[in-house]
């Protein structure tokens, strides 16, 4: 850096940090506290849409995984087959599990509930999703249990919304109505019955998943809905889950026609672009009160200007030029706004963790509104360089017309000013 | 207001108004002055006649509404503001009748600025204003604030910073007219002493006799004319 420029930086942060500097004055003070409390509210908002849009995406990735093939013909393709086609479309598979999809109604003790059961190979389930982690009560057991002694039931992990919604436990058993096709009468339906025992409780993340999922074996929904050894398609895992997308769409140009193919977003596209949207928009919104605080620190820094137009005069009459001045007094208006803006993040940050805490020890989202039970709060990188990027921008714009109120001033101006 | 030899700073017609209600009041009436270099001039007359704004006209801190103004042939009236700035930096220094030090900066800070402006490095500009505050008999007072100095220290310090620059001229509004009438003269004996030594061209306005009387070249000034 030049001698002169360190120079100015130096004469700039001297005069800012001074004992008489309007920076220190009550207005001063309020204006500080308005940037960092604007800023804070940026971070905690921020942080919750992030945190929201990630549980959500955990959520659906846990349950669908990161691309899921519905197979369009009733003919059935062996999964080897299938898989060594993907594998040559796409080299970074790395798992694939077949999964059969039915809706069925739920009976148990006089209640009934509408339920999606979802057939799952229990052999290979947990290469590709990730409920294992999420169950929160039994065990990850989808096979029937056999011990010789007790009669063979099929068994079944529920989400935790549906267990308490029914009000059943691990080992409880319920009962599924299945609609299936009659083959005398076309028009007509025929209920087939299943009996699950409850092995599990799951915390899905996502409410519908959480009132509506029932998990078992592939085999049990083959079983139940005469399918023979059918099952709907795959659910596929690879590398990295933020090119699903676009290995979605190679996967669709190379497999044909056959079969239906979407990405984890795809699955929720409409909630996931609500999210996007909404984050954009939270975004703009709360900048607002950033604006209007750094216009609070603009003001601020006039009345520096204003009461300093004598040492204005005298800087001119020593060669300090107008681009200087003005530089000197733009540099104050960032200074204070990074001020405000560290103050805002550390303030931001202390928020974050509070809520973390507080919804630990109470229930703050009700699930029905906002789909999903509890937001781990996300602070992105991205998130603090795009506040921090704002916030200092907009402060070098608002301190912009005093910094030139103080370059414009003719050093004989300022000089009668003791 | 002129001799035969070439003058450093020539200001020719100069006219400086001011509006005032639907007029104007004429503060300069195409004032002309020769100065030449080594020259010590005092500018006296009563208040009201033009004296401090004809300095600051000189100085480059004010804009005359019409005259020329130059310095060694150069037009300094046409100059941009960043050339002028440095123009004023490395040629003109300034004492005020009020200090005008900067309260939250030292003694030694506060005569190093002009330097540091012109980006000289941190070290050497410390190590001349240390050297020039010597000089002045203030060798004591480096690390004092203003509020911790007498009124004859602040305005040597002043004196202290208008001639760390080496300027070619240095300009005097009333420097003593804030100074008990010890501390008066001894800042009048320095000013003919730093002129020698540092070879200065002085141009002091001030209401003091006793203080214009030690100049060779007195003017005097009525309603914005020379008498």
């Amino acid at each position: 850096m030049k001698q002169e420029t360190k120079f100015y930086f130096w004469l700039a942060l001297r005069m800012l940090m001074s004992r008489g500097s309007q920076l220190f004055s009550l207005s001063g003070l309020n204006a500080l506290t308005g940037l960092i409390l604007g800023v804070a509210c940026l971070v905690v908002s921020m942080a919750v849409m992030s945190g929201f849009e990630s549980t959500l995406r955990q959520s659906v990735v846990d349950v669908t995984g990161h691309i899921q093939i519905l197979i369009k013909s009733s003919s059935g393709i062996p999964k080897k087959e299938l898989v060594d086609r993907i594998k040559v479309l796409e080299p970074s598979f790395q798992a694939a599990t077949r999964f059969s999809y039915l809706e069925a109604v739920m009976a148990h003790e006089g209640k009934i509930s509408g339920v999606v059961l979802q057939g799952l190979d229990p052999e290979d389930v947990t290469q590709v999703l990730g409920m294992q982690k999420r169950l929160i009560d039994g065990k990850f057991q989808l096979k029937a249990l056999e011990d010789g002694k007790t009669e063979k039931v099929d068994q079944a992990l529920i989400g935790r919304g549906l267990a308490a919604q029914m009000d059943l436990k691990v080992g409880d058993r319920f009962r599924l109505v299945l609609p299936l096709r009659n083959d005398l009468d076309p028009s007509q339906f025929r209920r087939k019955l299943g009996t699950f025992q409850v092995s599990g409780v799951l915390d899905l993340g996502k409410y519908e998943y959480n009132q509506r999922m029932i998990l078992t074996s592939l085999e049990a929904t083959q079983k139940l809905a005469e399918i023979g050894d059918r099952y709907s398609g795959l659910l596929l895992k690879f590398k990295e889950v933020e090119k699903s997308r676009a290995i979605a769409a190679k996967l669709g140009a190379g497999l044909g026609s056959g079969y239906i193919i979407r990405d984890w977003k795809e699955v929720n596209e409409n909630l996931f672009e609500a999210v996007g949207l909404e984050r954009v928009v939270v975004f703009f919104v709360i900048l607002v009160i950033v604006i209007a605080a750094a216009f609070n620190v603009a003001s601020t820094l006039y009345v520096n200007v204003v009461t300093r137009y004598s040492e204005i005069g005298l800087l001119k009459s020593m060669g300090v030029s107008k681009k200087r001045v003005a530089q000197i007094f733009s540099f104050q208006g960032l200074v204070m706004g990074f001020i405000g803006l560290c103050g805002g993040l550390l303030l931001g940050a202390f928020l974050c963790f509070l809520f973390g805490w507080v919804e630990s020890q109470y229930s703050l989202l009700p699930g029905s509104i906002y789909r999903v039970d509890r937001i781990d709060l996300l602070v992105r990188p991205v998130d603090i360089l795009m506040i921090s990027a704002a916030t200092l921008l907009i402060c070098f714009v608002a301190t912009l017309a005093p910094a030139l109120r103080g370059s414009s001033l003719s050093p004989v101006e300022g000089l009668k000013n003791e | 207001m002129s001799s035969g030899t070439s003058p450093i700073l020539s200001a020719k017609r100069i006219s400086k108004s001011y509006p005032q209600g639907a007029g104007h009041l004429d503060i300069l009436k195409e004032i002309s002055l020769d100065i030449h270099h080594g020259e010590a001039i005092c500018i006296v007359g009563a208040s009201g006649a033009g004296k401090s704004t004809l300095l600051h006209i000189l100085g480059t801190l004010d804009r005359p509404n019409s005259g020329e103004l130059s310095f060694g042939g150069r037009s300094l009236l046409s100059m941009a503001d960043e050339d002028l700035s440095l123009f004023r930096n490395q040629e003109m220094g300034f004492v005020f009748q009020f200090h005008h030090l900067l309260t939250e900066f030292t003694a030694l800070e506060n005569v190093l600025i002009p330097l540091r402006v012109r980006g000289v490095s941190k070290s050497e500009s410390e190590d001349r204003a240390a050297e020039i505050l010597n000089t002045l008999g203030l060798g004591e007072r480096f690390e004092h604030f203003p509020s911790q100095l007498s009124g004859g220290e602040l305005q040597r310090v002043a004196i202290a910073r208008a001639l760390i620059g080496r300027p070619q001229i240095l300009f005097a509004d009333e420097p003593t007219g804030n100074l008990d009438s010890h501390n008066s003269a001894v800042i009048q004996d320095l000013f003919f002493q730093l002129k020698e030594s540092f070879g200065l061209t002085l141009v002091v306005v001030t209401h003091d006799p006793q203080f214009s009387r030690k100049f060779p070249r007195v003017l005097k000034m009525s309603d914005g004319r020379w008498v």
